[in-house]
């Protein structure tokens, strides 16, 4: 037989040895770790979140394990070092190992000698795993499904209370499911103080115990609003809406209470931004484009985003508004991006019309909603000239450009007349004019280039660099070059698209150069005082005034009622942190700053730690006083 | 103590400035019935600037739609938080305006919503006696606008006490005359604009 047919025989067994050692190495590194966790469960119950720890601690732990033995495994795959494990489980002075290493045949019978060391190999890791499942047979229902499975219903697991009487409200688990606009989510407490949720999601309250007595006696009460609790096999389920506002469940089995309270967090309204225009701007003629560009982001999701235009024309006492949407997106992201823009020259723009651009958005909520929100409006003027308070200030640089297409124009009407009297001139006066209008354009251009180097040169040694009023500028003169070369040969003709598109480019430099309009300044009338003081026709009949009755102060009244509620802390914490939590409600509409504190306090209480320095917290948050600042301006009511 | 200035608010959006009148002719009738120290002339202050908290009464109209910026909102949720009285009207007088519009919803957004001040509300009788609410404008009688006689003026009150007065009657309009015209006139139109002064100073 040959014996590097041989070794690979064995080295396939050898193969299947380390997978299954590794498979069994890792089963009892899971099983091991999950009956700890079982154990110290037991022992003291874990929260949920560090049952699911575990179990993902235990799976990674397996699998950890499982490429160890895979990796001192590895070797199995090498011929050779097969070989040698061949000859060190029978030893043959190598004479394996040489034929393998040769290629040679081999009488001997290596597998009788390897079967005792592989079935050894796996003896062990098969044995403890066996041992650790059969363990976890053993253990009592539910055990380890706390740490397999677990879930905030844990609580409600293992065996019912022996005793009747016993209340029924502890421990309870709050399922809360989200609206169906916002996913539907469904999460789960386990005996919480307070529960939050987004304002519109329903509430389940699950209990134990149903079998020791009838569950109409279980009831939740929220405003004198009592719902029944519905059996459930072993459990009772009481399920209600979360209210608009945050308020106290007063859970209720026989002579048994405990309070809850529910805090609705509201779906906010997007939040939407314009970026272009970027300010508010009057123009002096209705001309060009203009960008539109916006934002917007929720918390939820977005319905829909678009630009909110409002045309107003009219004048002295009337005006009419027009207003249509552009560009409307629809979605069901948390954020949307819109673009676009509107051509001014073709909106039916007069003097002293007014555009507002906003964007517009709505969200998804379908409860309590949609949430409509909107950005910053722009507001964009057409200069009117029978405005008396609108000053024009206007770039000095215009005066050269406008001059360039004062020429520019010149040389175009030269150009037309020369060719229309092409046929009645001599071809040489032709030529000539036709040369002497080209050297007119060469100065016309070396004008414009001087004005190039003024707007992109600050100083002698700070250069700009190229504006959009430059670029325009530059394309002209290129424009130029080309009508000078056709002047140059007498082809006018050739010439005249190129003075066109010169004029063009020139015009669209001089209106993209700024211009500013200052609103505001108004006549000042002064009004006589001493002329008319007191002389007035009518008698006044002033009614005597009722003095103002105190603002209510909200916070002096919880504080009241956070000190007796912390009297009675030493003595009965349940019915401290039961106070606190009615406090907590109440404050969150009005004295939000202080919810916080007081929600560490309750926390505190009900399991136990030390509660004096939260609620210190709290009563220091709700001893503020009215704070002022240095900046706020008194009255002064003087011009 | 320091002359009581008619404060008109300058504000981005719109045409603030479309009542120019008004202020000199709310500052003579304030001289000639009433003993307050005034300043001769109206004041525009603008609404983002913190200019604003030196006047406690601020007027505020308009005929075209009103978005206020950001400043803006945050200045006039302060001032009327620190006890300023904000009046506003309506230029158009018309219901369906965009001025109307707009406006309430910036003032719902700002204040909550607005609601109807009675009639037999104490502005109406802080200075003279005006038994039906609100006096009725020519504009309303001559059917300008929306072609109502508003009952109402609305408001945002705290307490009883208005914060924020939103008259729909065009009072900018009825009151956009020089001082001297009263002279004319068989009953002095901003008599009313002297109630609502008096209301801010003393409510």
């Amino acid at each position: 037989m040959n014996a590097r047919m041989a070794a690979a025989s064995i080295r396939a067994r050898l193969i299947m040895t380390v997978l299954a050692r590794a498979l069994a190495w890792g089963a009892a590194a899971l099983l091991g770790l999950v009956l700890l966790a079982a154990a110290l469960d037991a022992l003291r119950p874990l929260p949920e979140p560090s049952r699911a720890a575990a179990l993902w601690v235990a799976v990674l732990a397996a699998i950890g394990v499982a490429a160890a033995v895979l990796w001192r495994g590895r070797h199995s795959l090498d011929l050779l070092r097969v070989a040698l494990f061949v000859e060190e489980c029978s030893p043959a002075d190598f004479v394996f190992v040489t034929a393998v290493s040769t290629g040679g045949d081999y009488g001997g019978d290596v597998r009788r000698g390897v079967r005792p060391a592989l079935l050894r190999a796996l003896v062990v890791p098969v044995a403890v795993a066996l041992v650790l499942g059969g363990i976890a047979v053993m253990l009592p229902d539910g055990v380890l499904a706390r740490v397999l499975s677990p879930s905030a219903l844990d609580v409600l697991r293992g065996p019912a209370a022996m005793d009747p009487a016993a209340s029924r409200l502890a421990p309870i688990v709050v399922r809360v499911i989200g609206p169906a606009y916002a996913g539907g989510s469904v999460r789960e407490e386990a005996n919480p103080s307070s529960v939050r949720a987004l304002a519109g999601s329903r509430i389940e309250i699950i209990g134990g115990g149903a079998a020791h007595g009838a569950v109409d006696s279980i009831h939740a009460t929220v405003h004198d609003r009592v719902t029944v609790a519905e059996a459930d096999g072993e459990r009772w389920t009481i399920r209600l809406p979360l209210p608009a506002a945050a308020a106290a469940v007063r859970l209720t089995d026989r002579r048994h209470e405990r309070l809850l309270a529910l805090e609705p967090v509201p779906d906010l309204a997007p939040v939407v931004t314009l970026q272009s225009p970027a300010r508010d701007t009057t123009y002096a003629t209705p001309r060009g484009s203009l960008t539109l560009a916006a934002s917007a982001e929720d918390d939820i999701g977005l319905a829909s985003l678009a630009f909110e235009i409002l045309h107003t024309s009219g004048f002295g006492e009337r005006f009419e508004t027009g207003r249509r949407e552009l560009g409307l997106v629809q979605g069901r992201g948390r954020a949307a991006q819109i673009r676009g823009s509107i051509q001014l020259d073709t909106m039916r723009l007069g003097p002293g019309d007014v555009l507002h651009i906003r964007a517009i958005a709505a969200d998804r909520n379908a409860l309590t909603g949609p949430g409509r929100a909107a950005s910053d409006t722009r507001t964009i003027r057409i200069h009117d000239p029978r405005q008396r308070d609108t000053v024009s200030l206007q770039l000095g640089i215009e005066i050269p450009i406008d001059t360039s297409v004062l020429s520019q124009r010149e040389l175009i009407i030269r150009a037309e007349t020369l060719l229309a009297r092409q046929r009645r001139l001599r071809p040489d006066t032709f030529r000539a004019r036709a040369i002497e209008l080209g050297v007119r354009q060469r100065q016309l251009r070396e004008h414009v280039e001087e004005v190039i180097e003024e707007i992109e040169t600050e100083s002698e040694d700070v250069r700009i660099g190229s504006t959009v009023v430059s670029r325009f500028l530059a394309q002209a003169v290129s424009a130029m070059i080309d009508a000078e070369n056709e002047l140059g040969v007498a082809s006018v003709a050739g010439a005249r698209p190129h003075m066109y598109r010169a004029l063009r480019l020139l015009q669209q430099a001089r209106d993209a150069t700024a211009r500013y309009y200052l609103r505001g300044t108004l006549p000042k009338v002064v009004v006589d005082l001493d002329r008319a003081r007191l002389r007035g026709r009518d008698s006044a009949r002033a009614e005597a005034r009722q003095p103002r009755d105190a603002a209510a102060d909200h916070r002096r009244a919880l504080l009241a009622r956070l000190d007796r509620a912390a009297a009675i802390a030493g003595v009965n914490r349940a019915a401290a942190a039961d106070s606190l939590t009615v406090i907590r409600i109440e404050a969150l509409a009005q004295v939000p700053d202080a919810a916080d504190a007081l929600a560490r306090a309750i926390a505190a209480l009900r399991v136990g730690d030390p509660a004096l320095e939260p609620l210190r917290a709290a009563r220091r948050r709700l001893e503020r006083r009215s704070e002022s600042s240095a900046g706020i301006l008194p009255w002064l009511a003087a011009p | 103590m320091k002359p009581f200035a008619f404060c008109t608010g300058m504000y981005a959006s719109g045409d603030w400035e479309s009542a120019p009148q008004v202020p000199a002719n709310i500052i003579d009738s304030l001289a000639r019935y009433t003993t307050l120290p005034l300043a001769p002339a109206g004041v525009n202050v603008p609404l983002d600037s913190d200019a604003l908290f030196e006047h406690p009464f601020v007027f505020l109209t308009g005929h075209l739609p009103v978005f206020f910026t950001a400043n803006e909102r945050r200045n006039l949720a302060r001032f009327v938080e620190r006890g300023g009285f904000l009046f506003v009207d309506d230029h158009n007088h018309d219901i369906d305006g965009v001025f109307h519009r707009t406006m309430t919803d910036e003032l719902a957004r700002l204040f909550g919503p607005l609601r109807l001040v009675p009639n037999d509300h104490a502005l109406y009788r802080a200075f003279f006696q005006f038994r039906d609410g609100p006096p009725a404008t020519s504009h309303e009688m001559n059917g300008w606008g929306d072609n109502l006689v508003h009952q109402h003026l609305t408001a945002v009150m705290r307490d009883g006490r208005i914060d924020v007065l939103y008259s729909n009657k065009d009072y900018s309009s009825e009151w956009s005359m020089h001082p001297d015209t009263k002279r004319m006139m068989q009953v002095d139109p901003t008599r009313f604009g002297v109630n609502v002064v008096v209301y801010a100073l003393t409510r």
